[in-house]
């Protein structure tokens, strides 16, 4: 049985919310906005130390999404990357959709071979767990589904596709 | 050696000119509208392109049988930045053929180039274009968009050149796709934060499973029907049949 979004989540959710649908901050204001939203909930988490290095991730993930969709230069998308790398990935979901993002952010800047870097391992990776025949149904299903998104974005890469 | 001055004047000035002198006239004007104070503000053509039309100008200027013109040119680039085509009103061969080779091979900065992509489609909807600033000085009506003038005086002939830069209609077309692919991630998790699952947990702390959802749109460009948490699949809200709350 799942657990619900506790209270602290959804005002955080709410908070990210306002900054990402605002139609009035431009990229720079919208990073102020994240980076207080941050400094503000890592204090409210206290000594949950698990709360304090997830709500960063989260700051670090929304920023690269805004990167991507606010079509930043390749020079924001990596820095805010390898804060990312610096900060971990809470699991393998999003380690594989993050990659995907500034894989994506890369081919719309032109860093094709950037991107092709971050995305040919996780084709392996997904590659080698789907060759294992012990495999449980569940990570077989989402391997077989990234392993489809990440080859389309590998063939963009690849074709020096922009977008 | 002649004595060189070029400076660039504001771009307003620039749009309100070419709004009503028609491609195609090219015209000897005896007051060209000339600032005498340079001024180095708004966005130009780059300077190996200045200098290449300079040196057209000290070359064929003479030529021209007149002190002072007026020159339009219409130039294409497409979504590299490329410089497709150049076309102007000049009737003088050598000085046409000069000055649109100088402006063919006009190089358009990459950064420079997105923005004016991207700024138009942006105004449509969203005002979150942070290169807002970078196109601060430029002026862009549809998809061209006018550079401030340049004012070439050599060899005892003032020209103006006029250049405005289109972008050709396909390549438009081709980002407002883009974009389109883009703003379909931002609709589905306004659309699925007002749906059912709206408050329903992500795969992490401070993860709701629309923002799972909208990460999975980026990477793939179309919003999924559903996302795998804590090892089943569940919806992604907008695709069920019914969605709403």
């Amino acid at each position: 049985m799942l657990r619900k979004l506790e209270p602290e989540e959804i005002a955080f959710i709410e908070r990210i919310n306002a900054v990402f649908l605002s139609e009035e901050l431009d990229f720079e204001e919208a990073v102020r906005e994240y980076r207080r939203i941050e400094e503000e909930f890592v204090e409210r988490a206290g000594d949950n130390e698990h709360h304090v290095v997830e709500t960063r991730r989260r700051i670090t993930e929304w920023l690269l999404s805004e990167a991507l969709r606010d079509e930043q230069p390749h020079e924001v998308c990596r820095e805010i990357w390898h804060e990312l790398l610096e900060r971990g990935f809470s699991g393998i979901e999003n380690r594989h959709w993050m990659s995907g993002i500034y894989a994506r952010c890369c081919q719309m800047n032109g860093e094709f071979e950037a991107g092709l870097a971050v995305i040919e391992p996780l084709i392996a990776e997904a590659e080698q767990g789907l060759a294992d025949p012990t495999l449980p149904p569940n990570p077989r299903a989402f391997y077989e589904q990234e392993l489809t998104r990440d080859c389309k974005i590998r063939d963009e890469l690849k074709a020096g596709i922009r977008g | 050696m002649p004595r060189v001055i070029v400076w660039i004047e504001g771009i307003v000035v620039a749009c309100v000119t070419m709004s009503v002198v028609p491609f195609g006239c090219a015209s000897h004007i005896e007051s060209p509208p000339l600032k005498q104070t340079p001024t180095g503000e708004g966005p130009h053509a780059p300077n190996k392109t200045i200098a290449r039309l300079r040196a057209c100008v000290e070359e064929y200027g003479g030529d021209l049988g007149g002190d002072a013109f007026e020159f339009h040119y219409d130039v294409k680039v497409d979504e590299e930045g490329q410089v497709a085509s150049v076309k102007s009103d000049v009737l003088h061969a050598d000085f046409s053929g000069c000055t649109r080779a100088a402006l063919r091979a006009m190089e358009v900065p990459p950064e420079l180039f997105r923005t004016w992509m991207f700024q138009p489609l942006a105004r449509a909807d969203r005002q979150n274009n942070a290169a807002r600033g970078l196109a601060g000085n430029l002026v862009i009506v549809g998809v061209t968009i006018a550079l401030a003038p340049i004012i070439i005086k050599a060899t005892g002939v003032t020209i103006v050149f006029m250049i405005g830069i289109a972008i050709a209609e396909e390549v438009v077309e081709a980002v407002r796709r883009r974009k389109s692919e883009k703003d379909k991630c931002t609709d589905g998790y306004v659309e699925c934060m007002d749906s059912k699952v709206g408050d329903e947990l992500g795969n992490n702390w401070n993860t709701s499973r629309c923002e799972n959802c909208f990460r999975i749109c980026q990477d793939e460009k179309s919003w999924p029907p559903r996302v795998r948490m804590w090892e089943d699949w569940v919806p992604c809200g907008r695709l069920e049949p019914t969605w709403r709350k």
